[in-house]
């Protein structure tokens, strides 16, 4: 963290008064605009970090020469100082690409440790287990789903040496003056399994056993910093809560607690009890996350074995679940390794991320060392001056080599600088399915790679230039003039063109199958309308009936500009299988997943689900829970191939629904999952209607809408909570959030590889072209013409560049392999992908050739051969 | 007599925004130097070199200390406000009266 970075150079106090003096200022700042105080704060900060850090630096070197110590090393320090300032435009390009290379490096990291690589933030993390459930029939999904109350109560009594706690993901509680913090609601025994107390105060046990009229809740030390200062006046302290239900703060979490399913930025940051219900037994219809702490005594595979006889006795008690599908009854129970169960998914893209970032780095160090080359060489007249009055081959090497780490530490610093800026935008488009396990800032640990891998690009850019200065005998260089320069590009450099065409080629083709695959996924047709939808995402605080549904519906019509409401008891978009309440029919083999969804009026007209067949459920149907049903294509395909389906029943709790219509499949777990079956029958059928998912389609734009739906729900509806209210195509763009995200950073590293590449080529290009001028005047006076003189420099430039397609290609393969999983409807060789990236690459080698070989065509022969 | 302690001209300019800033009625700490040297002395002052001089000039003995109560605007961190020494006041009448000097005769050139 910056914050431990300055104590460490000003020491404690002084960095406690800057800290508070910055924040003063941002907290007058931020009244004008809060996202322009926190730039500021960040800016001045790294300013005052620079400065430290060199203030520092020359305490430290005046006290080496103070004590006799280095002194050649510091001389060396202020010649190669000097010896940059006399090459600017060369001293840009490298700390230029060092610094591309080496921010998307230290931004890789920062999230990479937080997701890969940091451990677990409790004590004895090893013993802790994620107990997920599912369907042996669909072993994918066990993790995708919370588990019900009462399998929960159930493994507690069946593994009594084991502890358990559940949680739940709330929605937004408003603890600051128009402004809401995400909330979760914890089980009794929550922080005691992860090994957590709060530093100040926290729950008693009645917290748990009954519900208070004004929930009592626990604040992360964040939020307790952060939005009240860290006034410990708060706790006992009572704040407006959600949905007309205050909060009164009971206690602070410690600085160290992260909540374990910490969600990217969903972070919680208010945690409410989660209040045991008397009959728990039959606890059908809560979803619960659940983690439990499993002693190192346990067997693992007879725990998981009695938690599964548990759940299979909870299904056979319990068979039928009406109003909760998804809530089972399962056959599967995993006790996954929580290590594993927040990584697992994160471990391949995040690794292959990592490896991508690291190639860049080298890209990097290629093209630094193949421009240092140049240099070495364009200086091999001073160089030999230099051993002339004296210097050793080891002085000459080092000069150079303190001259590379001045401009790599310059690098790496404004890296640093730019992943510090860049962090909160990465941080924004996390995926909320990883969990990232500090809170992604640039801490130590980052600083320490950013140091160790300017360390690297040191060791590996000081040979090339080391062996260029020694090769040879330097004195004919004074005596015959720059004669023995080297004209053509020999072996080495052609080696490193090469390389660097191979690794931005292969880049290059990883970022263009990601972004083709992106935008074949958004080029699908999700079956419903998403234009001028909003979706809500809700749930109640406690059992509703349809008269509640109904009332909230007629709410939200009224609300100006609304065109349709309508729901459904469906998680829209959430990858969530919820399963289906009706019985297939009997002898027919069902090869696809099917899901049944309750749905209330309105809910056609918002979503446009025009029927194929027959017709769609009936006003008086919906409101009176009538047993009649509307089944997607997919399902009137696989229950009655062949057949007509309108006309069909079927049986839902032994009860007949008649099948009056057809309508298209639609895209529902995902925009980038293929449509599962789906069956729509009136919510009202249900004797606990659920509304889950609210779909309201508007006349005009619908964000601008958003505030008055919340508002209407939360005051005039106070049984609803709103999880989330958001454009239907910002809850389509969250389904895919993954995709988006590999997509941009595979674009990113693309990007940067073929800049890179591009502009090393062009440097290489221009010092041998400049190196060329006698030559060329030479040509030009026997007769050659410009296009003539270009054409061949071009050519001999890009003999080393086919080489580097070549190899390229085959990075590119073998990239291509890594990501194919990542990939939705294209092949690993796509051609469009493949073609584009080989076109932008051959595009800039050949910008980087053309334009120091145009320039060079047009010297004048006279001026030319005065040269030298 | 004790030896007046020579100063750069950076010292000097932050020791005078410290006597300035004093004045006013939130005392000299980091914010009220820093304004008072970016609205005066003309040039553009490194926030860090403001906070790095204070430091220094705190060990060398020219400016003493003080910490205030803390308060929730600054995030529950006290204020570290400075006040100009003996060593520190002779020393800058020492520099003025040098310069004074040197620029005796040379008033033409102001």
């Amino acid at each position: 963290m910056p914050a431990r970075l300055l104590i460490r150079l000003v020491g404690a106090d002084l960095a406690e008064s800057i800290l508070g003096d910055l924040e003063e200022q941002r907290s007058r700042r931020a009244q004008r605009s809060r996202a322009g105080a926190a730039l500021w704060w960040r800016w001045a900060l790294l300013a005052i970090l620079i400065q430290a850090a060199w203030t520092r630096l020359r305490e430290q070197a005046r006290s080496i020469r103070g004590g006799g110590l280095a002194t050649g090393g510091w001389l060396e320090v202020k010649s190669a100082w000097r010896g940059l300032r006399r090459a600017p435009g060369y001293g840009v390009a490298t700390t230029g690409v060092l610094a591309i290379s080496l921010t998307l490096a230290v931004l890789v990291f920062a999230v990479v440790d937080g997701v890969l690589l940091k451990p677990l933030p409790y004590p004895r993390s090893g013993e802790l287990a994620a107990i997920q459930a599912g369907w042996t029939s669909r072993p994918s999904f066990a993790g995708a789903l919370t588990v019900s109350g009462s399998d929960f109560v159930a493994w507690r009594t069946v593994a009594p040496d084991v502890r358990f706690a559940a949680f739940s993901l709330g929605g937004a509680e408003q603890i600051d003056e128009g402004d809401r913090a995400i909330g979760a609601d914890i089980g009794a025994g929550f922080l005691e399994v992860l090994e957590q107390r709060p530093i100040l105060g926290g729950f008693a046990p009645e917290h748990f056993t009954t519900s208070q009229s004004i929930q009592p809740a626990l604040i992360t030390y964040a939020a307790w910093q952060r939005r009240f200062g860290g006034d410990p006046s708060l706790v006992g302290r009572v704040l407006p809560g959600d949905s007309g239900r205050a909060i009164r703060v009971v206690g602070i979490l410690p600085p160290s607690f992260l909540f374990p399913t910490s969600l990217g930025r969903f972070v919680p940051e208010v945690l409410t009890p989660l209040v045991e219900r008397p009959n728990a037994a039959d606890d059908r219809g809560r979803g619960l996350l659940v983690i439990a702490r499993v002693p190192a005594g346990v067997d693992r595979r007879g725990f998981e074995a009695r938690l599964q006889a548990a759940t299979a006795d909870v299904a056979r008690r319990f068979p039928k679940r009406p109003n909760q599908p998804g809530a089972g009854p399962f056959d599967l129970v995993r006790a996954i390794p929580f290590d594993t169960a927040l990584r697992s998914s994160a471990r391949l893209p995040f690794s292959i991320v990592f490896a991508l970032a690291a190639a860049l780095v080298l890209l990097a160090c290629v093209n630094v060392t193949g421009l240092a080359a140049a240099r070495a060489q364009d200086r091999r007249r001073e160089l030999a001056l230099r051993r002339a009055l004296g210097a050793g081959g080891g002085q000459l090497i080092r000069l150079l080599v303190v001259e590379n780490a001045i401009l790599i530490a310059a690098g790496a610093s404004v890296g640093v600088g730019a992943a510090s800026l860049l962090l909160p935008f990465v941080a924004a488009l996390l995926p909320p399915d990883i969990a990232v396990l500090k809170p992604l800032a640039i801490d130590m640990r980052v600083v320490a790679f950013a140091v160790a891998a300017a360390a690297a690009c040191v060791g590996v850019t000081a040979f090339w230039p080391a062996r260029v200065t020694l090769a040879g005998e330097l004195r004919p260089v004074l005596t015959d003039g720059a004669s023995t320069t080297p004209r053509r590009m020999g072996l080495g450099r052609r080696v490193l063109v090469s390389l660097q065409v191979a690794l931005a080629l292969a880049m290059a083709i990883g970022g263009a199958l990601l972004v083709g695959s992106w935008a074949r996924v958004w080029q699908q047709n999700t079956g419903y309308e998403v234009g001028s939808t909003v979706h809500v995402w809700m749930n109640a605080r406690s059992a509703t009936t349809w008269t509640d549904i109904d009332s909230l519906l007629n709410t939200v019509r009224n609300i100006p500009g609304v065109r349709a409401a309508g729901g459904s008891d469906m998680w829209l978009l959430q990858r969530a299988v919820r399963g289906n309440t009706f019985a297939e029919p009997a002898g027919v083999k069902v090869t696809s997943n099917v899901e049944s969804f309750g749905v209330t009026t309105g809910f056609l007209e918002t979503t446009g689900l025009a029927p194929v067949e027959g017709r769609w459920l009936t006003h008086a149907e919906l409101t009176t829970g009538a047993p009649v049903a509307v089944v997607s294509q997919r399902v009137a395909r696989e229950f009655w191939p062949g057949q007509p389906a309108v006309g069909r029943v079927l049986l839902r709790e032994a009860r007949p629904y008649d099948v009056v219509g057809v309508v298209p499949d639609a895209r529902y777990l995902s925009l980038d999952l293929e449509p599962d079956g789906a069956i729509y029958f009136p919510l009202s059928a249900n004797q606990q209607p659920s509304l889950i998912s609210l779909f309201v389609a508007f006349d005009r734009r619908p964000s601008d809408a958003l505030k008055d739906i919340t508002t209407a729900i939360t005051t005039q509806h106070p049984v609803f909570r709103v999880r989330r209210a958001q454009p239907l195509t910002s809850t389509l763009a969250d389904s895919v959030k993954g995709r988006t995200f590999q997509a941009l950073l595979f674009a990113v590293f693309g990007v940067a590889a073929v800049t890179i590449a591009g502009a090393g080529i062009l440097g290489l290009a221009a010092t041998l072209a400049s190196r060329r001028t006698r030559e060329v005047g030479l040509r030009m006076a026997l007769g050659a013409r410009p296009g003539g003189i270009a054409r061949l420099m071009i050519r001999q430039h890009l003999a080393g560049a086919w080489a580097g397609i070549a190899i390229g290609a085959m990075l590119g393969a073998w990239l291509a392999h890594g990501v194919g999983s990542f990939l939705y409807s294209t092949s690993r060789f796509d051609p469009l992908a493949w073609g584009a990236a080989l076109l932008v690459v051959m595009g800039t080698i050949a910008f980087g050739a053309l334009v120091p070989a145009l320039c060079a065509s047009r010297v004048d022969p006279v001026r030319a051969l005065r040269v030298e | 007599m004790p030896e007046v302690p020579a100063l750069g001209e950076f010292e000097q300019m932050v020791l005078l925004a410290v006597l300035r800033a004093g004045q006013g009625d939130a005392g000299a700490y980091g914010v009220t130097v820093f304004d008072a040297l970016a609205a005066r002395s003309g040039r553009r002052v490194s926030r860090g070199a403001v906070y790095m001089t204070l430091d220094r000039l705190e060990q060398k003995g020219l400016l003493a200390s003080y910490q205030t109560t803390p308060t929730a605007e600054r995030g529950g961190r006290a204020r570290r406000c400075y006040r100009a020494t003996r060593p520190a006041l002779a020393a800058l009448r020492a520099s003025r009266r040098a310069l004074v000097r040197l620029w005796d005769g040379l008033e033409a050139l102001d």
